[in-house]
């Protein structure tokens, strides 16, 4: 039904074609793949480490599609999240983005190149302002 | 403050506008063609890349993308489709100033609104603000609703429109309400089939809600009822009147637990789909002082607004001066849908153009208003609050930001605490990122739990500015900021939202 992206083969063979792009020991979560084949795709980083977008996207969306099993831990007790609503009402989709810490990754399109960061508690005020 | 840009203290700034549309979803849409065609200097302000809302997300961008998302298209079938002809009125027309990407942080009953693009922020007025910011879907605190693996059905839809994704593995759908029917049918045309569909809803809410079938709400649940007949047919389990729905598992949702016909079952789970109805959402309005009626039948808010959307004040001091310049269109003012969403646009956009003109608006629109809520009376019995009908058990986590459970909070107000913003001070819920949009009706409804004497829940948690987030870089360029509004250093400067009391 669905044609199979080129840079991302559905089912079994996901894995081994995504991981050399992103090689953190870390199990990754089987909840959504592709519909149909992007036109097109750009490169952005998460947590340094280069990842594969779509134009289309959101860093939500595109980190939902690469398996990244949480985006953020919680300021309180350390628990790892992942988006909940994907309409900018519930924060659990924080991450930082190109250098501003708590932006909601289910409101921002990703571009090529972008620095996404996966936050660990509440942001910090490096990630405000770096350096 | 840059005395170049401002006026002198004292003198009111001229508006930029003369309507702020916020949303660009189907009923700011409709306002805001029938506004500037009018010849009305009309700014939309939306916090999404591209018109449509919820309902439409995206779809401009899908069928300019096509053929790549014929199979796209096709499973998000033709009630998607149909917002085609409207975001492309509104893209076209150039009188609109139109702002993709801008967040609503402040929104004063003076027909001020704070805005945030790009880590730029500033205030903008208008003769009248009409809000139509749409839903969002009930917050149903279970056990386990925080775990990675745990979603909404909005959110499913979302990633569907926006992100072009089909969620794989074992999938459990979960809880009640027609937008579960919709989206298993979607599922179901991508070639993914649910382990488990567990409705909270039984027979008797429809036998309940049959005298209150108009013979307009035909058609919809003919069609809910032809979706319900395929699900069936590609053998997808479906159970009704489920209770006690529990996620549980390390670091992400692995199995959910459901009670039905007094069994408890325990499934393997991959990702868990919630979705209770949608309420109002409510916050912009709350901010600026908006009176809330809370509906116990929707086990939520709503705001308090004439039929044509004109917003009614909470009682005590208000922040501004002057008339409330506010309007709510849609599902931000009543839950109805998209077509009863672009009803209301046209209705809403007459009076503020009557209004404008100095006269009052005549019943035209008002009919189409009407007829597109007859519906609303049969979906509403049929599909009563499920996960939410019962208060959550102690250990359940209620705000999801500061991670606060229904036992702390019933603790400390059975300690004295009976007051919702006395509760925020000592436990911290309502005032992490998320602001209470989550938990704020939950904790209400604890302190309404704990009163056998309250008439209804009270209202959320007292709303300050910035409702939303606002990195310290665009504060401190703030632009347009009104000089005369500095000067208000009261605590008690906003009323407290308090309603007419329950469903008249």
């Amino acid at each position: 039904m669905n044609g199979p992206a080129p840079a991302a083969p559905s089912g079994a063979d996901h894995d081994a074609g995504e991981t050399r792009s992103f090689d953190a020991p870390i199990h990754r979560f089987h909840m959504f793949r592709p519909i149909g084949t992007p036109a097109s795709i750009v490169t952005l980083f998460l947590d340094g480490r280069p990842i594969m977008a779509y134009p289309h996207e959101t860093v939500a969306a595109c980190l939902l599609r690469n398996k990244i099993p949480y985006f953020r831990t919680t300021p309180v007790s350390g628990a790892p999240r992942l988006p909940y609503c994907m309409i900018g009402q519930c924060f659990d989709c924080l991450v930082e983005i190109e250098g501003i810490g708590s932006s909601q990754a289910c409101l921002i399109q990703v571009k090529a190149g972008m620095r996404v960061f996966r936050q660990d508690g509440a942001a910090s005020a490096e990630w405000v302002a770096p350096q | 403050v840059n005395a170049a840009t401002n006026p002198p203290m004292g003198s009111p700034p001229s508006p930029d506008a003369d309507v702020i549309v916020i949303g660009a979803g189907p009923a700011g849409m409709t306002a805001a063609i029938d506004l500037s065609t009018a010849g009305k200097k009309v700014i939309v302000l939306d916090m999404q890349a591209a018109p449509g809302g919820q309902v439409f997300r995206s779809l401009g961008a899908n069928l300019d993308a096509r053929p790549t998302t014929d199979d796209l298209m096709a499973a998000l079938g033709p009630g998607y489709r149909a917002g085609e002809a409207l975001i492309r009125t509104f893209q076209i027309n150039p009188a609109i100033d139109y702002r993709p990407n801008t967040t609503v942080w402040d929104l004063r009953a003076d027909g001020t609104v704070g805005w945030l693009y790009d880590g730029q922020a500033g205030y903008i007025r208008a003769r009248h603000v009409l809000l139509a910011t749409g839903a969002m879907e009930r917050p149903v605190p279970f056990p386990g609703w925080t775990l990675p693996g745990v979603m909404t059905a909005g959110a499913v839809q979302t990633l569907i429109k926006a992100g072009r994704l089909q969620p794989e593995g074992r999938i459990v759908l979960a809880g009640t309400g027609p937008l579960i029917f919709l989206l298993a049918d979607q599922l179901r045309r991508l070639g993914v089939k649910p382990v488990l569909i567990a409705r909270t809803d039984r027979l008797r809410h429809k036998l309940a809600a049959l005298p209150h079938l108009r013979l307009r709400a035909l058609p919809q649940v003919l069609k809910g009822l032809a979706w319900l007949a395929q699900l069936r047919l590609a053998g997808i389990p479906i159970r009704t009147g489920v209770t006690g729905l529990k996620a549980i598992g390390q670091n992400r949702v692995q199995r959910v637990s459901v009670s039905m016909d007094s069994k408890t079952v325990d499934i393997p789970c991959d990702l868990l789909i919630v979705h209770d109805g949608i309420v109002p959402a409510t916050d912009l309005a709350h901010a600026a002082g908006i009176s809330l009626k809370w509906q116990q039948a929707e086990a939520g808010w709503c705001p308090v607004t004439q039929t044509d959307g004109l917003a009614m004040p909470a009682p005590g001091p208000a922040l501004t001066q002057g008339p409330c310049r506010i309007h709510i269109s849609g599902d931000a003012r009543r839950i109805g849908g998209a077509d009863a969403a672009i009803a209301h646009g046209k209705h809403a956009a007459q009076a503020i153009l009557a209004a404008l003109r100095g006269n009052t608006s005549g019943p035209q629109t008002l009919a189409a208003v009407n007829a597109s809520l007859a519906p609303r009376p049969f979906l509403e019995r049929a599909f009563p609050p499920g996960l939410a009908a019962g208060l959550p058990e102690d250990q359940t986590i209620i705000c999801r930001c500061e991670e606060v459970t229904a036992g702390e909070i019933r603790g400390e107000i059975r300690g004295g605490a009976t007051d919702i913003n006395l509760l925020r001070g000592i436990l911290r819920c309502g005032m992490g990122s998320c602001q209470g949009r989550n938990c704020a009706a939950t904790v209400a409804r604890l302190l309404a739990e704990a009163d056998p004497k309250a008439k209804s829940p009270p209202a959320p948690f007292r709303a300050r500015p910035p409702a939303r987030p606002l990195p310290l870089g665009a504060l401190a360029g703030l632009t347009g900021a009104d000089p005369a509004l500095a000067e208000i250093i009261s605590l008690q400067d906003k009323p407290a939202a308090m309603g007419d009391g329950p469903d008249a």
